[in-house]
């Protein structure tokens, strides 16, 4: 086994620990989890089976296998990424919503006084 | 205006005009008695706010700054709220005339359109731009025209008025960052029909154009997107 996958392998594996430290103390939302975990899990698999890395890099023409690791992990990356900034999206619309809503409340309040 | 026509709301979103405010405030409740006038202050960091009641306004003052989209949406939202037939949007800067009110109004009761737009372009008037404004103007004209399936000419203009059926709409749906072209895109796709009005403007009394020549370029790109995004919907 390759010094790149044992390393690959212990970070994954404290990574999804982390993870999972991270919901269960609720800093972080179950629901934002799943693509996380769902990641080290990917990359756990991939380290500690070298020969599917190895048979994937060879069918790519990939000359460095463990070159597939990191092409994996910044496309992944990508895809958090992304769904971070859909969430985002939506938390900055709700706040949009939440805005107007206490201006018109507030106006609302003052008409009373 | 008679008792019992339509409520008319009109909506001046703000963000620190206190110079030209109160003029725009009073301009319109002299023109047009038995309107309610709204400011939503957007956030200023003036006295808009003041300015606008001491005016005679209903003020809605924002919390924080939403920009153009947000604030105008507020006040659709009170529109809707407070169940009023007619909403009209008028720039704070004082460049809308309150005498033009009417020929907003006119096709919203003979029911001729649910939109009607107070546009620069459509006959000779006495409105100067310079050419790159121009060129976009066109450009967007032509891309809503398209999208839209009806031609209209001046996309921009934040001079128009619209029937219930909008104030809903817009109610749940109102774009925050370049409003004026995409809603009038987002009015056709739920088969609303879109009036244009000639209407005199006039140079604004104070502050400037939120979209400076510096910001028009990536202005223009981002309108475009949004409005064939809007259109694939």
């Amino acid at each position: 086994m390759k010094d790149i996958l044992i390393f690959s392998l212990i970070l994954s594996i404290g990574f999804v620990f982390i993870v999972i430290g991270l919901v269960r103390r609720k800093l972080l939302k179950e629901q934002y989890s799943l693509l996380w975990l769902f990641f080290g899990f990917m990359m756990i698999i991939l380290s500690t089976n070298s020969v599917w890395l190895e048979v994937l890099a060879k069918w790519l023409d990939v000359k460095y296998a463990p070159a597939l690791l990191f092409f994996i992990g910044i496309f992944v990356c990508l895809v958090l990424i992304l769904n971070v900034t859909i969430v985002v999206s939506k938390l900055s619309e709700r706040v949009v919503k939440l805005t107007q809503e206490v201006g018109i409340l507030k106006h609302e309040l003052h008409k009373e006084e | 205006m008679n008792k019992v026509g339509p409520r008319i709301l009109i909506i001046i979103p703000a963000y620190n005009e206190e110079k030209s405010i109160g003029v725009v405030v009073k301009s319109i409740l002299c023109n047009c008695p038995g309107v309610t006038v709204l400011v939503v202050d957007d956030g200023s960091m003036d006295y808009t706010a003041l300015q606008a009641k001491a005016a005679g306004a209903k003020v809605i003052s924002l919390p924080q700054n939403l920009g153009i989209g947000g604030a105008m949406q507020t006040g659709y939202l009170y529109a809707f709220y407070n169940d009023f037939d007619i909403a009209i949007q008028i720039d704070a800067d004082g460049q809308h005339k309150s005498e033009e009110l009417s020929k907003l109004l006119e096709p919203l009761k003979n029911n001729e359109a649910d939109l009607v737009l107070g546009s620069r372009y459509i006959e000779k008037t006495t409105f100067k731009s310079t050419l790159g404004r121009r060129i976009g103007m066109v450009v967007l004209s032509t891309l809503v025209s398209v999208l839209a399936r009806q031609r209209v000419h001046d996309t921009t203009s934040g001079f128009r008025a619209v029937n219930a059926k909008v104030i809903k709409l817009f109610a749940q749906e109102y774009s925050t960052d370049y409003p004026e072209v995409d809603s009038l895109v987002l009015v056709r796709k739920n088969g609303l029909r879109i009036k244009e009005v000639p209407v005199e403007m006039e140079q604004r009394l104070a502050g400037k154009s939120s979209i400076t020549p510096m910001k028009s370029a990536y202005y223009m790109t981002k309108v475009s997107l949004a409005l064939f995004i809007r259109s694939m919907r």
